[in-house]
């Protein structure tokens, strides 16, 4: 596509680099870490933003200390989906069937595809820190990318470190970016497409559309194969570029091309997602009218009566909200309402207000989408109450800090007499005492700590089973429908992934479910057919099969038993010892 | 006549200089050599005119303005435009018996008997003109022997050797008969067909990245090769009692005179940095003959060139019309009227380093050397070629992948070849030639629209070598898709032509090259064009396996399958480690970085590739101009 080129722009207040905005750096600096400081705080030149590096050193710093707690606590596998996702990564090559086909329809592909080269090591996928490294990674890019869109908005460096603080200092995030949940890599794309389209936008020089392309659609891209909130941040994100084209003055041709230029990478990616789904499946909305898509999920709520936010803007509004309470706490949610109401009236709706407005594009896709009745979310406001799909809002935090940081570039603007130090700290205070608050009871004060704790309940006999199979599995294959309910505990187990005969393994599984005294030496599932299910998906197909097959009691034996799950055995695989006598658990 | 120092005394009690001036102008003179007068007005003390009025009146000759009277067409053809250049002096007119001879140096007896040896016996006059009022009359006087030398005498004295023919008639059909054959074979048998066309398509993509590859992967053991071969002759000069290192710098009097040929086209906007640019070079400047060659149609930027008021090493040739108006026809005709031992051409933006000129010296003097003392067996040296960077090389995505693309050429792709005896294509400037081995090739080929790569390849084949310097020359990237795939359009197609032109003849062409110059034909010049009209079918093809769709509903053998697409994804990923090492090493991981869109950047490739083969059957001797200045005043800290 033709790449336009203008004469340099000339500067203005809505472009802070060219304006120069920002801490200035004292003359006669006064040592490195006064050095550091203004560099922490300095105008980007170019495309260099000096301390970008520093920041995100510190943050995959923050990133590793959050996953050594939350691997020793084993709580980062405390999210059922989070072990799902770990698996499903795993099984694209370590399965009876690899291949791409293993990505499946429920989620998009990327984290899973990120994750592919870390759970091939069988340490790394069992006990989760494969996430915990991909985690910590996205954490790095979604801080650095945060500290540059500040850069590039013109705040300076006190403005800056807030901003920081209300992303790395919120327990419910650093907690999701230790786990293979989706939200690390959603957020880290989602700032760095916003990072993208401020330096886009806030250069002094007119960049091309290649540039956008490069900087802010290829996240843009990334996130539109992670979640479906992405898919709004390319729409709204073009509305964005649109503007900026045209307020410059250029033409509605320009315009036009760097709209295609940003969203060219984002469509490439949807219709690498339609085919993927028209190749595997047969139907290019597979993921959107399938079994296992977002649509099957919500029907079983639906039926059931449960799916209470649809048609109801005010509830949604409502759960939405404590929601984000819960998540991103008072004091910053606060902060960022203040930071809401003057951004808006000193700046309107200039370039850099709407940049921030992007940031909001998640929320209000999440709230579309509760209304419309697309998504759930339970909480303590939800008929009826609960914790379930609240770390939803995670992607909601980047804006809450943009915000805080606005308001705080604000206020030290706007009164010149308040000393730097003073505001920060003032921050800060309030910040941890929001963290103080949130410690005193994580399970009940923040929604996304409580739905972990929800999961390690309902999953503790389930990890039990897991945990007991992973000290006493000698081989042979397992049998299990891993898809069924509450059986997503392969990293638990412990064993390769091409040791099982899942769902996932197609014509295999069906053959194994014919006639298992041929293909494994172990059978996992529900003793009794699963009832409580979110989609009829989660329904156990062994034990579907099993109940039918008489010859079953004949050729396995119960070794292992916990609440209404089972392990068994084949009876003729010799026992060395016998399990009654290693386990001690009863049949 | 009186002594050259005479000249500077009468200026000085003219009043037409100064003291300062004088013993200025005497100062270059001893470390520059050259004429006293010529020094006096390149350092500005007095014009041209003024010089060689003093000089009449001291030779006692009158003046004459040669634009004005210009002299005698059927007198003039007399003596070649080559000597008369060289002589200094051309006949005028004839009064009755007496010769009258136009003169800008001193009419000595030695003079007059050259005269009378080329122009038969008369009674001799002489007349004064001015160096300039000299070469422009011979130009206009000889300009239809000019024209022939830069536009017709290599298609009529070589015609192998030129493009003017196109293709031949097996040239033009086998690839005919290569698609139909192909057709043929997917008709009768889909998938055996396919199989074929995809297993071909594989070989050339293989060939042209492993070539590529290669060639970049030779530089460490270049490096390392070259850093050997200067200890071990240091070792020697010691033992023999010498310097240890050998440094041929030679004194600024003892310097050549060196050409540079600037061709311009529509280029008003960027022909007044020549100077600035030019002038910027560390050479003595009564040493460089710099031609600005302009063509006569192209009013605007011969305006603003006349504006400029170029120094006096700049001489601004205007090119006649003719046809094919190109590049090398233009540069043809500036090197019929070059002065220079040596000649390079530089495009108008280009920013060489500041010693190029004397590296280039230096290397064809060790050539020189190393032949003299029975150290090298290798062909005699006629071109060196510097390396070319980007001073605006992150203005855009496209200008950091031409950054890319280029580092790779320069920083390892060519010295890889040089290590390994291949002949060297040749960069489109900051190529220096000997001029009297260039001139024995043919110079360049005015039907070629990469005249550069064909030139270094028409060396190898008239037995001489190509070699790199480690010097540098900044240049403008084009920043500009649509522009961009115009100017690769051309380049591509010119490696179409230069295989065809060469491959006239296949046995004779490997007789004279050898293995090395089959490989580097096969491997880079034939490959290169092929790959990139391959690569959308490979690409398209990996694409599809990717989603895992039975493509065209074909059952293709895994083998197929399998081999198409570890191909194509090691290939571009070495393509992409090897040019992102380059890149870094030649800019920053910045830039380096940005290799990853290797694969993204070659379908813009296949975009010209398959625009060139186009223009090969319909207009193959079309030259699509590459605009410069197009980033204006941007540069980049990239390259520093």
């Amino acid at each position: 596509m033709a790449v336009d080129l203008a004469a340099p722009r000339t500067s203005g207040s809505d472009h802070p680099e060219v304006s120069g905005r920002g801490d200035r750096p004292r003359p006669g600096g006064a040592g490195r870490v006064s050095r550091a400081w203004m560099a922490f705080g300095g105008a980007p030149r170019g495309r260099r933003v000096s301390g970008s590096l520093t920041v995100f050193v510190v943050s995959c710093v923050i990133g590793t200390v959050a996953s050594i707690y939350t691997v020793r606590t084993g709580s980062n596998l405390d999210y059922g989906d989070a072990m799902a996702h770990l698996t499903i990564s795993g099984r694209i090559l370590d399965s009876k069937a690899p291949g791409l086909q293993q990505l499946g329809t429920v989620w998009l592909p990327l984290p899973h595809l990120l994750l592919l080269p870390l759970v091939q090591n069988l340490f790394l996928f069992r006990t989760g820190v494969a996430a915990c490294i991909l985690g910590t990674l996205c954490l790095g890019i979604a801080a650095t990318a945060l500290f540059r869109t500040m850069a590039r908005l013109g705040f300076g460096g006190p403005a800056r470190l807030v901003g920081l603080a209300v992303l790395l200092a919120n327990p419910s995030l650093l907690y999701a970016f230790t786990t293979a949940l989706t939200e690390p890599v959603l957020i880290a794309a989602i700032l760095a497409c916003l990072a993208g389209l401020a330096g886009w936008a806030f250069s002094s020089r007119r960049l091309s559309g290649g540039e956008l392309a490069v900087f802010a659609g290829i996240p843009a891209g990334a996130g539109i194969l992670t979640r479906y909130e992405a898919w709004a941040l390319v729409l709204s994100g073009s509305i964005f570029v649109a503007i900026v084209v045209v307020r410059r003055g250029e033409t509605l041709r320009r315009a036009v091309v760097c709209v295609l230029s940003f969203a060219a990478v984002p469509f490439a990616s949807i219709c690498w997602w339609l085919a993927y789904n028209a190749a595997w499946y047969g139907n290019p909305l597979e993921f959107l009218t399938g079994n296992y898509s977002a649509a099957a999920f919500t029907e079983v709520f639906t039926q059931q009566g449960q799916l209470t936010t649809k048609g109801n803007p005010g509830l949604s509004f409502e759960i939405f909200g404590w929601a984000l309470l819960e998540t991103a706490g008072l004091v910053p949610l606060a902060l960022a309402g203040v930071g809401l109401i003057v951004t808006t009236a000193r700046w309107g709706l200039s370039d850099r207000a709407l940049l921030i407005w992007l940031a909001g594009t998640s929320s209000a896709f999440l709230l579309f989408s509760l209304t419309s009745g697309q998504h759930i979310m339970v909480n303590d406001v939800s008929l009826p109450t609960g914790a379930y799909n609240n770390r939803y809002v995670l992607s909601a935090v980047p804006w809450v800090a943009l915000l805080v940081a606005a308001l705080v570039h604000e206020v030290r603007g706007f009164a010149r007499a308040i000393a730097m130090w003073p505001t920060v700290l003032a921050v800060a205070a309030l910040l941890v005492g929001q963290n103080l608050w949130w410690a005193g009871d994580p399970g009940e004060r923040m929604t996304v700590i409580e739905e972990a704790n929800s999961g390690r309940v309902a999953f503790a006999p389930v990890k039990e089973m897991a945990t007991w199979l992973h000290a006493n599995y000698d081989g042979g294959g397992i049998l299990m429908d891993e898809s069924a309910d509450k059986l997503a505990v392969a990293p638990v187990i412990g064993v390769p992934i091409g040791e099982y005969y899942n769902r996932a393994t197609g014509d295999l599984f069906d053959e194994a479910l014919a006639d298992p005294q041929e293909y494994a030496r172990w059978v996992v599932m529900h003793r009794v057919q699963v009832t409580n299910y979110a989609t009829r998906s989660a329904l156990d197909m062994v034990t579907e099969e099993m109940a039918e097959d008489p010859q079953f009691a004949t050729d396995y034996r119960l070794v292992y038993a916990i609440s209404d799950l089972g392990v068994y055995r084949r009876i003729s695989d010799p026992e060395d010892p016998p399990f009654a006598e290693k386990s001690g658990s009863t049949s | 006549m009186r002594a050259p120092l005479e000249i500077g005394q009468s200026l000085l009690s003219s009043g037409l200089i100064t003291e300062d001036q004088l013993e200025a102008a005497l100062l270059r003179q001893r470390t520059e050599g050259g004429h006293l007068g010529h020094q006096l007005v390149l350092g500005g003390a007095i014009g041209r005119r003024e010089l060689f009025d003093a000089l009449a009146e001291q030779w006692g000759a009158p003046r004459v303005d040669l634009i004005a009277e210009p002299p005698d067409h059927d007198l003039v053809q007399a003596v070649s435009y080559p000597v008369a250049l060289r002589e200094g002096w051309v006949p005028w007119k004839r009064d009755g018996d007496q010769l009258i001879v136009a003169t800008t140096v001193a009419p000595t007896r030695a003079v007059e008997e050259r005269v009378l040896e080329l122009c038969g016996p008369a009674e001799l006059s002489f007349r004064v003109t001015t160096s300039w009022d000299l070469w422009r009359a011979i130009e206009a006087a000889h300009r239809s022997t000019l024209l022939f030398e830069s536009q017709d005498r290599l298609a009529t004295e070589r015609p192998l050797s030129s493009a003017l023919e196109g293709l031949t008639r097996w040239q033009r059909w086998s690839p005919v008969v290569v698609v139909l054959l192909v057709l043929v074979g997917i008709v009768l048998s889909p998938r055996t067909g396919f199989v074929l066309v995809l297993a071909g398509a594989n070989v050339v993509f293989s060939a042209a990245i492993l070539f590529k590859t290669l060639a970049a992967v030779l530089v460490p053991w270049r490096r390392a090769h070259q850093s050997r071969l200067r200890h071990a002759e240091v070792r020697e000069r010691q033992r023999r009692g010498l310097p240890p290192i050998w440094r041929q710098r030679r004194a600024d009097a003892d310097l050549p005179t060196y050409t540079i040929l600037i061709p311009v086209y529509n280029e008003a906007n960027v022909v007044a940095k020549v100077v600035e640019n030019i002038g910027s070079l560390d050479y003595p400047k009564s040493k460089l003959d710099v031609m600005l060659l302009l063509e006569a149609d192209d009013e605007e930027t011969i305006a603003v060139a006349r504006a400029m008021k170029p120094p006096e090493y700049v001489r601004l040739v205007v090119v006649p019309p003719g046809k094919p108006q190109t590049k090398p026809r233009a540069c043809n005709y500036g090197l019929a009227l070059a002065r220079g031992e040596f000649a390079v051409i530089f495009d108008a933006e280009d920013r060489p380093d500041r010693d190029q000129l004397r590296q280039a010296v230096a290397a064809f003097d060790r050539d020189d050397l190393e032949r003299a003392e029975g150290l090298s067996t290798k062909n005699p040296l006629a071109v060196v070629q510097a390396s070319l960077y980007y001073y605006n090389a992150d203005y855009n995505v496209l200008t950091r992948m031409f950054a890319i693309e280029y580092a790779h050429w320069f920083e390892a792709m060519l010295p890889g070849m040089d290590a390994a005896g291949l002949p060297l294509p040749l960069g489109g400037t900051s190529n220096h030639f000997r001029v009297s081995a260039l001139q024995s090739m043919g110079a360049w080929d005015p039907y070629n629209v990469t005249e550069d790569a064909d030139a270094g390849l028409r060396a190898s084949v008239q037995g001489f070598r190509v070699a790199v310097i480690e010097s540098g020359t900044g240049e403008e990237a084009c920043s500009q898709t649509a522009a961009w795939i115009r100017q690769r359009t051309r380049w591509i197609k010119g490696y179409l032509v230069t295989s065809a032109v060469n491959t006239r003849h296949p046995l004779r062409f490997a007789r004279q090259v050898g293995v090395r110059g089959v490989v580097g034909m096969v491997g880079l010049i034939m490959a290169t064009p092929l790959a990139f009209l391959a690569y959308p079918l490979a690409l398209g093809f990996t694409a599809a396996t990717y989603i895992g769709v039975q493509f065209i509903g074909l059952d293709l053998p895994a083998w197929v399958v399998g081999t198409s697409i570890t191909t194509f994804l090691f290939g571009n990923a070495m393509m992409i480690v090897s040019a992102a090492i380059a890149a870094t090493w030649r800019y920053n991981w910045r830039i380096g970085a940005f290799a990853i869109f290797t694969p993204v950047y070659w379908l813009l490739h296949s975009v010209a590739a398959w625009r060139a083969l186009y223009q090969l059957v319909r207009d193959p001797h079309r030259w699509e101009k590459t605009p410069h200045g197009l980033t204006e005043d941007y540069e980049s800290d990239a390259h520093v």
